[in-house]
C-alpha cells in the first residue's frame, strides 16, 4: 500500500476539517494545506499536526510540495474552477467538495479539463454512505413497502453564515449577484446552495432522473442576504414524486468562531420518508444522537456521533480510483444532473413556474 | 377506578353534564368512504356539520396558540403525515389542507401538487405570504396510528408536535408483557374522558365545544366550502403540473 500524497487546499469548507483525519490515516500523507487570506483564525489549524505546514496560498504549497499526487479543493465555490484548472494542468487527482460549480459551463468546463488531464475528480456526497440509506435501499428493493410512490427528505441544519460568511455571500456561494425573483430583495446561494446531498438520494433510491423541478422560499428567519427556508417538490422521470425540505431551519447563535454556536438541540436533521404502495418507511438518516446539558451554556442539546464510515468510506474509495483505477462512486459527470437540479429548483424560484428538466 | 367512557356521545355528555350545560339533540356520524370527515347533525337540522375535530389534538391546538400569537413572525409549515388505507386519499387531503391553514392561522391561495397513486407532495402559498409543504400518504395498515409531524418555522422560533429527534408518534403508556415482542400503548389523557381512544377524545372535545358555541357552525361550514376549493386546486395542479390559484 502506497499512500496518496495529499493536500487540502483553502481550509473554508464546513467538510475541509473533516478531512484533518487523512493526517493518521495509512492510505494518505496529508502533506500541507493552504488557508484561505483572511481565513487562518478560523480554520480550526490547531487540529492538524505541528510538522503538517499551512501556507497561506496555493502558490506557496505547490511550490514546497512538487511530489504531491492530489488535492482536496476545500475552498468558497467561486474559487472552485480555478483550483481545478491549476490542479488538473499539474496532472493531481482531485477530490471536490459538494458544489464544484452552479455555473453549468463552468462546471463543463470542469468536466473537460479533468477527463483531458486524465485525473479522477470525486466529489464528496456524504449520504451515500449512511448504514440507514442502505437500509432503505434493500428495504425498497425487497418489496415490503410495495412499489414506491414517494421519496421526501429533510436536512435542517443551522446557518453557517456567521462563522463561514462566504456561505452566506451570493457571489461566494451562487457564484454571482442574482435576485431570487422580481420584488424579492434575497439573492441565490442560501440554504438550497447548501444541500445537494438531498437531491443525490433522490436520485439514488428512485433510481431514476428528475423530470419536473417546483421550488418556492418562505420569508426567511433570519436577516441575511440568501434563502435560508425553501421547499422543492417534482416528479421523476419513473413518475415517483419527491419533496425537500434543505432550510436551514434550526437557529444558531451568532458568533465568529464556531464555538458555542448550537441553540437548537439537535443540529442538523436529516429525515427521509419513503412511501410505497404497501406501507411507508420512516428514517432518521443522521445516526443516533446523545443528549446533554452544556455546562458552558446551560443548553440542552445532542450531538451524533458519526460512524467512522461516513468520512473514511469516501476517501477510501478515492484511494481505489487513484491507485488502482476504480470509478468514482460520483464523479463530475454523475453529479451534474444534481446540480443542474438544484439551479433549476432557483430557476422555479425566479419564475414561479414547473421547470420541466 | 374510573368507569370508562365507551363512546364519542357517551363522551360528549359527560363534558356537558359537568359543566351543567342542557344535552341538545344531536347525532355523530362516523366517516364513510365517501366523506371528508366525521359529521354531526345538531337540533335536528338536516345538513350535516362536517368536524375538523383534530382542531382538538392537544399539540396541534397548541402549536396554533403559539403561532396565533406570534403571527407576524411565522415563516413555514413543514409537514408529513402517514395514514392506514382506511383513510382515503381524499380525506387524509383535506385534513392536513386544514391544519396548515389553521396552525398558520392563514387561507392557502395557492398550490403546486404533485400525486403518485395515495402519496401526495404539494407547496402551497397563504394569503400571509408564508408557505407550507405537505407530504403525505395513506399506504400503511388499516387502522395504523397516523404518523406525523407538523413543524412551524417562525423568526427566532419554532413549534412542532414532536419531540427533537423522534419522527415517530410517542404515546402515553406502554406496557411489556411476556408473551409479545410489542408494547401495548395507551394514550389516555382527559381524565374526563378516560377509557376513550386518543381520536374519540379529540372529537367529543370538538363537539362539546361546537355545542358550547366556542366553534362557530357558520364558520366551519365556511371553512368546508373553502377547503373543498383547494383540494380542487390540488388535483388540477397535478394534472396539469402547473402551479394553481385557488378560487376565491
Amino acid at each position: 500500500m502506497k499512500p496518496i500524497k495529499i493536500a487540502i487546499l483553502s481550509c473554508n469548507h464546513g467538510h475541509a476539517r473533516s478531512y484533518f483525519g487523512l493526517q493518521n490515516d495509512p492510505f494518505f500523507d496529508l502533506v500541507a494545506v493552504s488557508v484561505q487570506p483572511g481565513y487562518r483564525d478560523k480554520a480550526e489549524l490547531y487540529r492538524l499536526k505541528d510538522s503538517i505546514p499551512k501556507y497561506d496560498s496555493d502558490e506557496e504549497l505547490y511550490a514546497h510540495h512538487p511530489d504531491l499526487e492530489a488535492v482536496i479543493i476545500a475552498s468558497a465555490n467561486d474559487r472552485h474552477l480555478e483550483q481545478v484548472r491549476v490542479a488538473a494542468a499539474k496532472g493531481l487527482h482531485i477530490f471536490s467538495m459538494k458544489i464544484p460549480s452552479f455555473d453549468l459551463n463552468e462546471y463543463k468546463e470542469m468536466i473537460e479539463v479533468t477527463e483531458k488531464a486524465g485525473v479522477v475528480c470525486q466529489v464528496e456526497l456524504e449520504m451515500r454512505h449512511h448504514a440507514e440509506i442502505m437500509r432503505a435501499k434493500d428495504i425498497m428493493d425487497s418489496g415490503e413497502i410495495g412499489e414506491p410512490l414517494s421519496i421526501t427528505l429533510t436536512n435542517y441544519s443551522h446557518n453557517p453564515i456567521w462563522w463561514r460568511p462566504w456561505q452566506g455571500s451570493p457571489e461566494e456561494s451562487w457564484g454571482k449577484r442574482v435576485f431570487l425573483r422580481d420584488g424579492d430583495p434575497r439573492y441565490r446561494g442560501g440554504a438550497l446552495a447548501d444541500h445537494p446531498h438531498i437531491f443525490d438520494v433522490v436520485r439514488l433510491l428512485s433510481g431514476s432522473s428528475f423530470d419536473t423541478v417546483f421550488a418556492d422560499v418562505a420569508p426567511n428567519m433570519r436577516d441575511i442576504e440568501t434563502e435560508d427556508l425553501v421547499h422543492i417538490s417534482g416528479r421523476m422521470k419513473n413518475g415517483i414524486i419527491y419533496s425537500l425540505d434543505p432550510s436551514y431551519a434550526n437557529l444558531e447563535a451568532r458568533v465568529v468562531r464556531q464555538v458555542d454556536w448550537e441553540i437548537y438541540p439537535r443540529i442538523v436533521e436529516v429525515t427521509m420518508n419513503i412511501v410505497g404502495t404497501k406501507g411507508t418507511l420512516i428514517s432518521d438518516l443522521y445516526g443516533k444522537g446523545y443528549y446533554f446539558v452544556d455546562p458552558r451554556t446551560n443548553r440542552y442539546l445532542a450531538d451524533s456521533p458519526e460512524s467512522i464510515g461516513i468520512w473514511n468510506r469516501r476517501t477510501q474509495e478515492f484511494y481505489e480510483c487513484v491507485r488502482h483505477g476504480a470509478k468514482p462512486p460520483v464523479g463530475l459527470r454523475d453529479h451534474y444532473e444534481t446540480i443542474a437540479a438544484m439551479v433549476a429548483a432557483y430557476n422555479s424560484i425566479t419564475t414561479g413556474k414547473v421547470i420541466k428538466m | 377506578m374510573l368507569d370508562q367512557i365507551k363512546t364519542v356521545e357517551e363522551g360528549v355528555n359527560k363534558l356537558l353534564t359537568i359543566r351543567e350545560v342542557p344535552i341538545p339533540s344531536y347525532t355523530f356520524f362516523r366517516k364513510t368512504k365517501n366523506d371528508l370527515t366525521d359529521l354531526l347533525s345538531l337540533d335536528g337540522e338536516t345538513e350535516k356539520i362536517p368536524l375538523p375535530y383534530w382542531h382538538y389534538d392537544v399539540r396541534i391546538r397548541s402549536i396554533w396558540r403559539f403561532c396565533r400569537n406570534k403571527i407576524d413572525t411565522v415563516c413555514c409549515l413543514n409537514a408529513y403525515s402517514f395514514f392506514g388505507k382506511d383513510m382515503t386519499f381524499e380525506q387524509a387531503l383535506y385534513r392536513e389542507l386544514d391544519i396548515a391553514e389553521f396552525v398558520l392561522c392563514a387561507k392557502i391561495k395557492k398550490v403546486t401538487a404533485f400525486k403518485n397513486g395515495d402519496a401526495c407532495n404539494l407547496i402551497a402559498v397563504t394569503d400571509r405570504g408564508t408557505l407550507a409543504n405537505l407530504d403525505f400518504g395513506a399506504t400503511m395498515a388499516n387502522g395504523a396510528v397516523n404518523q406525523c409531524q407538523h413543524r412551524v418555522i417562525l423568526q427566532n422560533s419554532m413549534v412542532n408536535d414532536r419531540v427533537v429527534d423522534n419522527q415517530v408518534v410517542s404515546h402515553g403508556t406502554y406496557v411489556f408483557n411476556d408473551s409479545s415482542v410489542k408494547p401495548e400503548v395507551f394514550d389516555d389523557l382527559e381524565v374526563y374522558l378516560y377509557g376513550l381512544n386518543a381520536e374519540d377524545c379529540k372529537m367529543a372535545l370538538y363537539i362539546n365545544a361546537l355545542i358550547k358555541k366556542s366553534e362557530k357552525i357558520s364558520e366551519i361550514r365556511a371553512n368546508h366550502a373553502h377547503l373543498l376549493k383547494v383540494m380542487d386546486a390540488v388535483f388540477r395542479s397535478d394534472k396539469t403540473g402547473e402551479t394553481v390559484e385557488v378560487e376565491a
